[in-house]
């Protein structure tokens, strides 16, 4: 009796163990939701994730994203995320467009990071230079899985929602190989278009595709598009593009509806319809002869001697006026500066100073005259002065 | 007797020297004024030559310094050597300590070893390792200046400039002192060059000198003289637009003064007369006067700014 009760006891206890310590979906609570379950094919879906926590006891953080899978392409509509201890809060809202028809099954999942009050105050002390992670066990918890029913679209439907079209075109007469610029304007909401082709009716256009410029926008849950495609068409003569329908269908309304490109027709004009002095520039042979004449050239080669002339005249007279400037006070000789000043000297007194200040042997018994006679107040014979000193400069010079 | 010792010394010193009478006049004014002497000339004008022959007839001894660029102070006022049998440090003297100095081509030589060579000037004595050593007494040096030197140099400030007593410029020999020159080259004249000087023969010109009569009237005129180097607006005068950045201060005018007596003494006279001043004033003041760049490119000099200086100034 006693050993089934044993067993009984042991896997009680076994199961509260298993079950105590473990996060248990109690602690939080989930809820996803579609707009549609059966959508068409590229038909947006909004996908809303909702993750609450409900255990006021436990400090617990989510981390949630949509994986990437071929069956669908998703856009982040908005993320409304809520950490507050012990109550945490999180909203994550999607556009899904399905990419495949029949039935898919999207798994979902999410990490639940566990931990306490201490290490998050542990994680947020210090300055910034001073980061501690955050410590905390993490739980990859499975969340129900998303299902759609995709339903396929109407054959030949090119646009999937609710778009216009606007063609823009800025000539349709122009010259060879002159580029047109063509643009295609799509607005609506659905999903994104793709650049239409524009294919011409005759060979030899070359179409080049520019970068599109592509506005998104979200308005009331849905995601708006005003894509302008651009377009460059060269060729050397006249070319058409015949009208082009695009199939689209709006799964809102379930209407079906046509998008028209209309035709365009590029009017090339060739090079004979040019004027006639347009034609002459066209060469017909090789090396033709110089356009200038004669007399044009003979003008240009007298201009340009004419310039060198010039430079080397303005050089001539810069060095001749250098020359002939003012020579400089100091001559070779410092006895010359003594003749060039005596013949302007009438005073005996500034004759003593002009001898005192240019020293000359040769003058030095007349200079020790003069002070002698200054000395001893006497008259100083000033033209026998001079002639004495030009004949001692005389004598000096050879 | 003081300027038949003089004319001795020239005749002596006229045995291997040919011309440059400037030259030797200077040198023994500086000599007498027991100031230093800055000469600026091409290679081969005799300076060596010169002054090795002065030593040698004032038997004083003497000694060249070659200054270069990598010359240190230590090179010239002298080092600690150390002597490992004794292991001790001894005291080498260099070459500074001799009666005359030669200090050859000063200008390429950096700043510091001219400022050591400079201040034993000033100061007569020298430290080496915490000791001071008086330099001989007479002491008089003569340093050099090529003026073909252009890089590489390092030129002497103005305030080392004015350390400097007189400052002359050699010039070439004329043909006919080159043609004795070249014939006495020949020869072993330099042998013959005897002592007829000594210390006490110097000691007493020195004194001499000194005691020279100057007038007031011309001490006045060498003060108006240097400060009108400073001043040039003050004298009616071309030069006295001339632009100048500097002129002479008070070490230059009592230079002038000192070398107007030596100078007097030289030509046998007792007393100093202007022509004496005027014969000295280019050689003590002009490396004391900077021109301004306009002055030099109109080929104007400081040796023709004295001279239209003395020019204005009225003769006592």
């Amino acid at each position: 009796m006693n050993k089934p009760l044993g067993k009984t006891i042991r896997i009680f206890f076994v199961a509260l163990l298993i079950s105590l310590p473990a996060v248990s979906q109690q602690d939080f609570k989930t809820k996803i939701n579609l707009s549609t379950p059966t959508p068409y094919l590229k038909e947006a879906v909004v996908l809303t994730v909702e993750i609450e926590q409900t255990n006021p006891k436990k400090v617990l953080f989510f981390e949630f994203s949509l994986p990437k899978h071929p069956f669908y392409e998703a856009i982040v509509l908005d993320r409304t995320l809520d950490n507050t201890l012990f109550h945490t809060k999180h909203r994550y809202r999607y556009i899904l467009y399905p990419l495949q028809t029949g039935h898919i099954e999207i798994p979902l999942y999410l990490t639940l990071r566990q931990t306490d009050e201490d290490k998050v105050y542990f994680s947020a002390s210090g300055d910034r230079d001073d980061f501690k992670g955050l410590e905390t066990v993490d739980k990859r918890i499975d969340l129900p899985p998303i299902r759609l029913d995709v339903k396929p679209l109407p054959k030949g439907t090119l646009l999937v929602g609710d778009f216009t079209i606007q063609t823009h075109i800025d000539r349709n007469l122009t010259e060879a190989f002159e580029p047109v610029h063509i643009g295609l304007q799509i607005k609506g909401n659905g999903y994104p278009p793709q650049p239409p082709k524009l294919l011409p009716l005759q060979k030899g256009a070359h179409i080049f595709e520019g970068e599109p410029t592509i506005k998104r926008y979200m308005h009331k849950e849905k995601l708006f598009y005003d894509a302008l495609y651009r377009y460059a068409i060269v060729a050397a003569r006249s070319v058409s593009f015949p009208e082009r329908t695009l199939s689209a269908f709006d799964p809102k309304s379930q209407r079906r509806y046509t998008l028209k490109i209309p035709a365009i027709n590029l009017k090339i004009a060739s090079p004979d319809q040019k004027a006639q002095s347009v034609r002459k520039l066209t060469d017909k042979e090789n090396m033709p002869p110089l356009l200038h004449a004669l007399q044009t050239r003979f003008i240009e080669r007298l201009t340009q001697s004419a310039g060198y002339l010039a430079s080397f005249i303005s050089g001539w007279l810069l060095s001749s006026l250098w020359r002939r400037r003012k020579k400089p006070k100091k001559t070779s000789h410092r006895s010359h500066r003594v003749l060039e000043k005596l013949h302007t000297i009438e005073e005996p007194e500034a004759l003593l100073r002009l001898l005192l200040a240019h020293p000359e042997s040769s003058l030095e018994p007349i200079l020790n005259d003069m002070l002698e006679a200054k000395r001893k107040n006497d008259t100083i014979a000033l033209k026998e002065i001079k002639r004495r000193i030009g004949e001692a400069l005389r004598s000096d010079d050879g | 007797m003081m300027d038949n010792a003089i004319v001795r010394l020239k005749k002596e010193l006229s045995k291997a020297i040919i011309g440059q009478e400037r030259f030797i006049d200077a040198i023994i004014v500086s000599l007498l004024c027991e100031g230093n002497l800055l000469v600026e000339g091409v290679p081969g004008l005799a300076k060596t030559t010169t002054i090795k022959a002065l030593s040698k007839a004032i038997d004083l001894s003497f000694s060249r310094i070659q200054f270069t660029p990598d010359l240190l102070p230590s090179d010239i006022t002298g080092t600690q050597i150390y002597n490992p049998k004794t292991q001790a440090f001894s005291i080498k003297k260099g070459p500074i300590f001799a009666h005359l100095v030669l200090a050859d081509e000063i200008n390429r030589a950096p700043a510091k070893v001219q400022s050591a060579l400079l201040e034993a000037m000033e100061e007569k004595q020298v430290t080496i390792a915490q000791e001071t050593f008086p330099l001989p007494s007479p002491f008089f040096v003569m340093a050099t200046q090529n003026p073909l030197e252009h890089e590489g140099i390092y030129p002497l400030p103005e305030a080392q400039l004015d350390r400097f007593m007189l400052k002359i410029s050699l010039q070439h020999p004329s043909d006919d002192e080159a043609f004795t020159i070249m014939r006495k080259a020949a020869s072993k004249s330099f042998d013959a060059i005897e002592a007829i000087w000594n210390r006490k023969t110097l000691e007493t010109l020195r004194n001499a000198a000194l005691s020279i009569h100057i007038d007031e009237a011309l001490e006045r005129y060498i003060v108006a003289l240097v400060s009108a180097t400073r001043t040039p607006s003050r004298l009616d005068f071309e030069a006295g637009n001339i632009p100048i950045r500097y002129g002479a201060g008070p070490r230059g005018m009592i230079d002038l003064l000192k070398a107007s007596k030596a100078y007097a003494l030289l030509k046998g006279k007792t007393y100093v007369d202007p022509s004496d001043i005027a014969a000295m004033a280019p050689l003590v003041l002009s490396h004391r006067i900077g021109l301004h760049y306009e002055a030099s490119l109109q080929g104007y000099t400081p040796g023709d700014y004295i001279a239209d200086i003395i020019a204005s100034l009225p003769v006592p």
